[in-house]
């Protein structure tokens, strides 16, 4: 950038070109999304095979999932905790965003604890609560990122929520159709497409 | 006599406003990411930091992280104040000159 003297147009010109690129770096890369997402989406079309071909203590697909999902989280902390020191820039959205991600882990474990003690796992409803919390997890996300397909992830979720708790007794084992839908179109689909355009973004 | 106050000097500098712009949009950020963003060469971007930090507009703290150097600045209170009434002036002679 050469020295020169600015007139007030240029002054201005420069000032927006410079919060723009300040912001370029907001960008979510979609990993946390696509591996989340398949996760979700594998346990609940293995649970739900699982239920079809009458093979017993089923949810344990859910136990292991658990575990996975505990370990990648542990994992992601002590990445972020190892590279946040080397971080080149702090932003004041990505450490909001940071810290509702974890209140949306913590909820989303108290939900499971919740789903297990009180029985209400047995009728699939909890499934409609765990769609609850991703869509608030999702259009938080979304508005913070400017990221207009999370956005509708979070209808499709809330949605599906909806139609699980209306319609739980007539689904029965469809539930967990229902679930995985909303998994793919709210997490896989928006997770993608931000990788695709983070890779883009990184490659000019 | 002209009603504009004058332009904050400091700021009516382009590598100097670009850096302010840049450390208001964020909470803190390295000195390659400047250096990145606004294309500076480090030695003009070392001066013009020291210039703004002379002047209070931003903090500069250089520590090491796992053996590597590491610079950070941060916009202050003084900082984002000198911003804003930069902006300010800058909208009315706009705004006047149209």
């Amino acid at each position: 950038m050469e020295e020169k003297n600015l007139t007030q147009s240029e002054s201005l010109q420069l000032i927006e070109k410079m919060i723009t690129r300040a912001r370029e770096d907001e960008k979510d890369s979609g990993s946390g999304w696509i591996i989340w997402g398949w996760l979700l989406f594998l346990a609940s079309i293995l649970h739900y095979l699982m239920i079809l071909i009458d093979i017993r203590k089923s949810q344990l697909v859910w136990v292991i999932f658990g575990v996975i999902s505990l370990l990648l989280v542990a994992f992601s902390i002590f990445r972020k905790w190892k590279n946040g020191g080397r971080s080149k820039v702090r932003t004041y959205t990505g450490e909001l965003v940071n810290k509702i991600g974890l209140a949306f882990f913590v909820s989303l474990l108290c939900l499971v604890v919740g789903n297990f003690t009180t029985g209400v796992n047995k009728t699939g409803e909890n499934f409609g609560y765990l769609l609850v919390l991703y869509g608030f997890w999702m259009y938080i996300h979304a508005a913070a990122f400017r990221f207009q397909l999370l956005k509708y992830g979070a209808f499709i979720n809330w949605a599906g929520a909806l139609v699980i708790f209306i319609w739980h007794e007539e689904l029965g084992k469809n539930i967990l159709l229902v679930h995985a839908a909303c998994v793919a179109l709210g997490y896989l689909i928006p997770g993608h497409v931000a990788q695709r355009n983070y890779l883009h973004q990184n490659k000019q | 006599m002209s009603d504009f106050k004058e332009l904050d000097p400091l700021l009516h500098s382009q590598l100097r406003l670009a850096v302010i712009s840049l450390l208001v949009s964020v909470k803190e950020a390295e000195f390659t990411f400047l250096r990145d963003k606004t294309g500076a060469t480090a030695g003009n971007l070392s001066a013009q930091l020291q210039k703004l930090k002379e002047a209070n507009y931003i903090d500069i703290v250089k520590q090491f992280k796992d053996n590597y150097p590491q610079t950070m600045c941060k916009i202050t209170k003084k900082g984002v104040e000198a911003f804003e009434e930069y902006v300010r002036n800058l909208r009315e002679y706009l705004d006047v000159k149209k």
